[in-house]
């Protein structure tokens, strides 16, 4: 959030459990459209080729993401 | 506070009998207005009463709380007051604890919303512990004085209801601790050998104070057969240097770490020939663990090493602070050896501020507020 309203693109990701508190916090901070690309849960003890996986499956959205800016 | 001056917040009804006070608990907690037990019902009166024992206009802003951003007045400050149970004398240190807590180096946003069980320790200083009765000794850390329960609490409720704190929607502790419902301790510096906590960050020891810290919950260190400084303070030592801990991963940031020895041990350590900043030293050189019980594992490259530190020796002993003068070592508690490790996420600071009037001078006594009008 900080980085958006400096001008400076962000894709921000998340896993699933923490996409409601993510939203909840962009919005308490004015930044409510901020784009969220959401993994699945857990992240951390899943094996690294697997997270690279699921990252190369939201590329799209994390193009749309870093093009987008954070109200729009 | 001027007698007359306006409260703004909104006001409802509530039934003036017993059953009415059973409902207005249970509508409180209903609306997330508490953090889980009873509320004191914030009546006008009660938050008037409250409001002598400071000189700010009730509608002056303290603080802006995260993450909700919400403004913490003078009067949102002492209705949190009256619901937590404080006594109205225990106003200015929560204004000073809520000030200190929005200071940037406390990174207020980051505790508020972290997965680290972390909770707002609020130590006190100097005279008002007396005035006020803050437990320093027995038991300091658990339940029994209203003064610690009640102050502790109120700093929970500010963050509650004004901050937007709500456990799994903005908090996302995984496990947080019970000093997420009240921790607050005062310093035992009537019995200690060192000069007191307060007067490290520049405070005369007759000046009342606070100090904010956030912290995980206190580990016991439980040394009754050590029979020298070196052995006694190498179990703290050893304890503080925990693998699980965030201290070891997080020596490169501005990050402190806090040990609580009782005035019984610090007065057998100071016979010894030890100073605090010895203890300082010890602790610093001691809390160590060598790289290779590290590596890729808790929060191993998340963060900056300690200077001097090479993340690519296997030997190389890793501090839990950058320097000794980040370790706060206070002492507190009652009869025994016990020591207490306050272990904290690494990514925040204490604040210490002195409590005085809206001028800047310090206070001698709670009473002041009330002279001064």
């Amino acid at each position: 959030m900080a980085c958006e309203r400096t001008g400076i693109p962000t894709a921000t990701f998340v896993t699933d459990s923490f996409a409601a508190y993510a939203k909840v916090l962009c919005k308490m901070q004015g930044l409510e459209t901020t784009p969220l690309l959401v993994l699945q849960h857990p992240v951390a003890s899943r094996p690294e080729s697997e997270v690279k996986d699921n990252v190369k499956a939201l590329y799209a959205f994390i193009r749309g993401a870093l093009l987008k800016g954070p109200n729009e | 506070m001027n007698e007359s001056s306006k409260l703004l917040s909104r006001q409802f009804e509530m039934e003036n009998s017993i059953e009415g006070i059973f409902d207005f608990f249970e509508k409180c907690y209903d609306a997330g207005w508490t953090d889980g037990l009873p509320v004191y019902p914030p009546l006008e009166r009660a938050v008037r009463e409250m409001l002598r024992y400071t000189d700010y206009d009730p509608q002056e802003i303290i603080a802006r709380i995260p993450p909700r951003n919400g403004i913490a007045t003078v009067e949102k400050i002492a209705i949190n007051a009256v619901m937590a149970g404080c006594r109205p004398e225990y106003l200015p240190v929560l204004i000073t604890a809520v000030g200190a807590m929005v200071e940037p180096e406390y990174n207020l946003y980051g505790r508020q919303t972290t997965t680290h069980p972390g909770a707002h320790l609020l130590i006190i200083h100097g005279p008002i512990r007396k005035e006020l009765d803050v437990n320093c000794r027995h038991n300091v850390f658990g339940h029994g004085w209203r003064a610690n329960a009640t102050m502790g609490r109120a700093l929970r409720l500010v963050m509650i209801n004004i901050g937007g704190n709500k456990p799994g929607v903005t908090d996302m502790a995984t496990h947080g601790h019970p000093g997420k419902y009240s921790y607050c301790m005062g310093e035992d510096e009537e019995n200690s050998p060192w000069r007191p906590f307060h007067t490290e960050r520049g405070l005369s020891a007759e000046t009342s104070a606070i100090t904010v810290v956030c912290a995980e919950a206190p580990h016991n260190i439980n040394d009754g057969k050590s029979m020298t400084p070196e052995r006694y303070l190498g179990s703290a030592a050893g304890t503080m240097a925990i693998i699980g801990g965030n201290g070891l991963y997080r020596s490169g940031l501005p990050s402190e770490q806090m040990l609580v020895i009782p005035s019984e041990t610090a007065r057998w350590i100071n016979d010894k020939g030890w100073s605090k900043e010895d203890v300082k030293k010890f602790i610093f050189e001691n809390a160590r663990r060598p790289v290779r019980e590290l590596r890729d594992r808790g929060g191993w490259d998340m963060a900056p090493f300690a200077p001097g530190v090479d993340p690519n020796d296997d030997d190389c002993l890793v501090p839990i602070v950058g320097k000794p003068e980040n370790l706060l070592v206070l002492v507190a508690g009652g009869d025994q050896r016990h020591m207490s490790a306050i272990l904290t996420s690494g990514y925040n600071l204490s604040v210490t501020r002195p409590i005085t009037l809206k001028d800047g001078a310090p206070i001698r006594s709670v009473q002041d507020y009330l002279s001064s009008k």
